[in-house]
């Protein structure tokens, strides 16, 4: 099992849980961990007797307070690996609470792989499917639209079983749904053969990559780059079937080069040991670039003597589900960093302006202001998505303050 | 090729310039030290920086591959956090294997000033050694 805060149950909790960032601390009245699905129904009824709210948590990767709770958290780690599978169809039912890293592995074992993940691997398969957690690629959406059925325990302590042929707005809405419609024990993804994937990460100048970026995007399988604010450059990362890949060396330096499994050379950095705070938005392809320079003058006239952190661009396949930063529009998400240790509110909430105003929208696990009134209006599918969500779960099992704030419910 | 040089390396007049004027990376206002390490071995460097009013930050750790000469700029450094423009700080280098350390400063701001280069400190007689 993943050595997580999460491993042992308690109901007399002596020390806070914290996030993996360290910025969110808070103490729930008891932690769960089931060893069943069975027992996770039974803990949602049991709370729903007692008129409690309970809330999921994965590997507490994410920054925004979509888990904290002073009421019951649960976690599924026990509720992990590869169950039934299909390597002819590429298709896996895992449990929720699976690590995406030693998951990957298993799939390995069973010559399947994950189509694709963000840059680190340490989320959860239920955390990361939740929270729409995504990689970057013109033709990859986010990790959620893996999801093709599994089982959800309901908020009437039920277990319900779920397939996208038989309930596809059900799916739609679950797929990012943060655990708000039910706890998710185990999903069914839609895999892919297990193959090799070629990375090289090439650094040049701002500009000369502004200039290709429209074809960088368009040749690579998976593309996205890091600009530096304190020096102007840029690192490009590519990632192509082996013989794919092009030759950037007229305009860029060759700074890594390796090959291998898509759970080996697309995450880098599941083990960095210097923690960090995100804001990230994503707004529509065609608006990234003016965005991007917006923020790159901003950042150069105001905020380099304070932020060293790189800014990440990539991109996310349109999707459909309801809640989905690519919902409905092909697009790119930008996120900016800074050290968890320097103060980083006044640096994101300057430059979320900027976002927001080319219509982006939050991540949903990372660092935002918005609640409600101002969510409503970028989600067109948000009133829907309220209204299956009262009716799943009518007296606010899953729900927190937050969220109610978060959601307007 | 023997190693040359000490194990230690200290800067007490660090300030990397907060402007900076022409085409970047070229023109970009540093602070940078230039890391020679004669060894045969990657040289691992543990950074520790000294401010003013609030405690020390580091190690920010920099590897050196054996036979190379690497410029490293304080600019760049972010893990564990970046070191802000425009403010005074002093460097202590360490190194697990003797190398030579040189340290300079690139000003390129709206009213260029000179650009300065100089040795940094290294102790001359580190614990008893030669070295």
């Amino acid at each position: 099992m993943p050595n997580t805060p999460w491993s042992a149950t308690s109901d007399n909790l002596d020390q806070d849980c914290h996030n993996w960032s360290g910025g969110l601390r808070f103490r729930p009245s008891r932690l769960e961990v089931p060893e069943s699905e069975e027992a996770v129904a039974a803990l949602v009824r049991t709370a729903a007797r007692q008129g409690r709210c309970i809330r999921p948590v994965g590997s507490a990767h994410s920054s925004s307070e979509i888990y904290l709770t002073d009421d019951i958290l649960v976690s599924l780690a026990k509720i992990r690996g590869l169950g039934d599978h299909d390597a002819q169809r590429h298709r896996a039912t895992v449990g929720a609470g699976s690590q995406l890293t030693e998951l990957s592995k298993e799939l390995q074992a069973a010559g399947m792989t994950l189509s694709n993940f963000g840059d680190v691997a340490t989320q959860t398969v239920g955390g990361a499917i939740g929270t729409g957690t995504h990689g970057s690629g013109r033709n990859s959406p986010n990790l959620s639209m893996m999801l093709v059925g599994g089982r959800l325990v309901t908020a009437e302590g039920e277990i319900r079983a779920l397939g996208f042929d038989e309930e596809p707005d059900l799916l739609r809405a679950l797929r990012v749904s943060f655990g708000t419609l039910g706890i998710l024990t185990w999903a069914t993804l839609e895999l892919e053969p297990l193959h090799d994937l070629h990375r090289q990460e090439w650094c040049l100048g701002f500009e000369p990559c502004m200039e290709a970026l429209d074809r960088l995007s368009r040749e690579n399988r998976n593309f996205d780059f890091y600009w530096y604010p304190r020096s102007d450059e840029v690192k490009i990362r590519c990632l192509n079937t082996p013989g794919e890949e092009k030759d950037y060396g007229a305009f860029a330096r060759l700074a890594k080069d390796e090959t291998g499994p898509p759970h080996a050379v697309i995450p880098q950095h599941s083990d960095l040991p210097h923690r960090f705070e995100e804001m990230e938005y994503s707004i529509t392809a065609e608006a990234g670039t003016e965005c991007l320079g917006k923020l790159r003058a901003r950042i150069k006239e105001r905020w380099r003597r304070w932020v060293g952190w790189r800014l990440l661009y990539r991109y996310i396949k349109a999707d459909d589900s309801w809640l989905s930063e690519a919902y409905g529009r092909d697009s790119v998400s930008i996120s900016l960093h800074q050290n968890a240790t320097l103060p980083y509110w006044d640096f994101f909430l300057d430059l979320e302006p900027i976002m927001r105003d080319h219509g982006g929208r939050p991540h949903w696990a990372k660092k935002h202001s918005l609640r409600a009134a101002e969510l409503k209006s970028l989600y067109p599918m948000w009133d829907r998505f309220l209204a299956l969500r009262q009716e799943m779960d009518p007296h606010g099992r899953f729900l927190t303050p937050y969220l109610r704030r978060l959601l307007g419910c | 090729m023997e190693a040359i040089g000490r194990r230690r390396w200290t800067i007490s007049g660090g300030h990397i310039p907060l402007e900076s004027n022409g085409p970047e990376p070229a023109f970009t206002s540093r602070d940078e030290i230039a890391v020679l390490n004669c060894s045969g071995k990657a040289a691992r460097l543990r950074i520790h920086i000294h401010y003013a009013d609030r405690p020390a930050v580091g190690p920010y750790e920099v590897e050196v591959a054996g036979r190379r000469v690497r410029r490293i700029r304080f600019n760049d450094l972010i893990f564990p956090e970046a070191l802000p423009l425009g403010e005074d700080f002093g460097a202590v280098i360490e190194a697990d294997v003797p190398v030579v350390v040189q340290f300079s400063r690139f000003d390129g701001g709206a009213q260029p000033r000179n650009a300065v280069a100089t040795a940094a400190y290294a102790e001359r007689n580190l614990r008893g050694g030669r070295q």
